[in-house]
């Protein structure tokens, strides 16, 4: 490794290791799949390393990386099909030992929550569980706010009916 | 309905909260991208010796087998060319008739003509 390469990685590692359990847990709420989420993390991480110039000089570096993974979560069947792996749906069905389903309220939620489609999921997870606006979070997702609101609304619709 | 929207809203933030106390997995924790990028290059630069290779083999036996078709097109033209060059001594003669009168027995037309 060059100590061009070295210094990057020293400047990438103080950077986005701190993000980096926060990218974990959004692309898991996302994805609910241990090793897909992983999968979504590293590549987040790969694609930081690869264009680290352009974007080591923004102020954003946290949101850039958000936005990268969220993408990834989203487009992970369609990456998935075009590789000819299983798609997303069984790995799903398959719970991770680490999942937290101890007990039957989080188990019944977490089967209602499978049954969102990854944007609405995508949508959930940025305005419940990291409390960004909805501007914020169709600035991550790449859509209007308009349709982040519709995300949310019919995720809480489906998971009304489900409950 | 109110009432079942906050409970539903605890229940989902609850449990979103309950997924990021997830721990990091120790794989993603000791990551470093630097090992990707450096495996991707050695294989991009494989892949590209060997399409390089690939390529200049295919133009080689192009270039070989153009040539030989070439070099025959040309000897088959140059010997059409010639045979059509010299001037027959009797227009009206086939090819038949000229290997005829080479051994004495044609009777040319303008001969006939003239006769």
């Amino acid at each position: 490794m060059s100590e061009s390469d070295a210094a990057r990685e020293r400047a990438l590692d103080e950077t986005v290791r701190p993000d980096i359990a926060r990218l974990f847990s959004l692309a898991l709420s996302i994805l609910r799949d241990q090793g897909e989420a992983q999968d979504v993390v590293q590549e987040t991480l790969v694609k930081a390393w690869r264009s680290w110039d352009p974007i080591s000089r923004t102020d954003h570096v946290g949101r850039w990386l958000t936005r990268v993974c969220v993408n990834y979560c989203i487009s992970r069947r369609r990456y998935l099909r075009s590789r000819d792996w299983p798609p997303l749906q069984l790995s799903e069905l398959a719970a991770s030992p680490g999942d937290p389903s101890s007990r039957a309220e989080t188990v019944d939620m977490d089967r209602a929550y499978r049954r969102l489609s990854l944007k609405q999921r995508a949508a959930i997870a940025l305005t419940y569980g990291y409390g960004y606006t909805d501007n914020e979070s169709a600035a991550l997702m790449g859509c209007r706010p308009g349709t982040v609101r519709t995300h949310v609304a019919r995720a809480l619709a489906t998971l009304r009916k489900e409950l | 309905m109110p009432d079942d929207d906050s409970q539903l809203d605890l229940r989902l933030r609850s449990f979103l909260d309950e997924i990021k106390a997830q721990p990091l997995p120790h794989q993603l924790a000791d990551f470093k991208p630097a090992t990707v990028r450096s495996g991707r290059k050695v294989l991009n630069v494989l892949a590209g010796s060997v399409a390089a290779a690939v390529i200049a083999a295919s133009v080689t036996v192009f270039a070989i087998e153009l040539n030989g078709h070439h070099g025959a097109a040309l000897l088959f033209q140059v010997a059409h060319l010639r045979q059509r060059a010299v001037p027959s001594p009797h227009p009206g003669c086939t090819s038949s008739q000229l290997r005829t009168a080479a051994s004495g027995h044609c009777r040319p037309t303008a001969g006939r003509a003239a006769h």
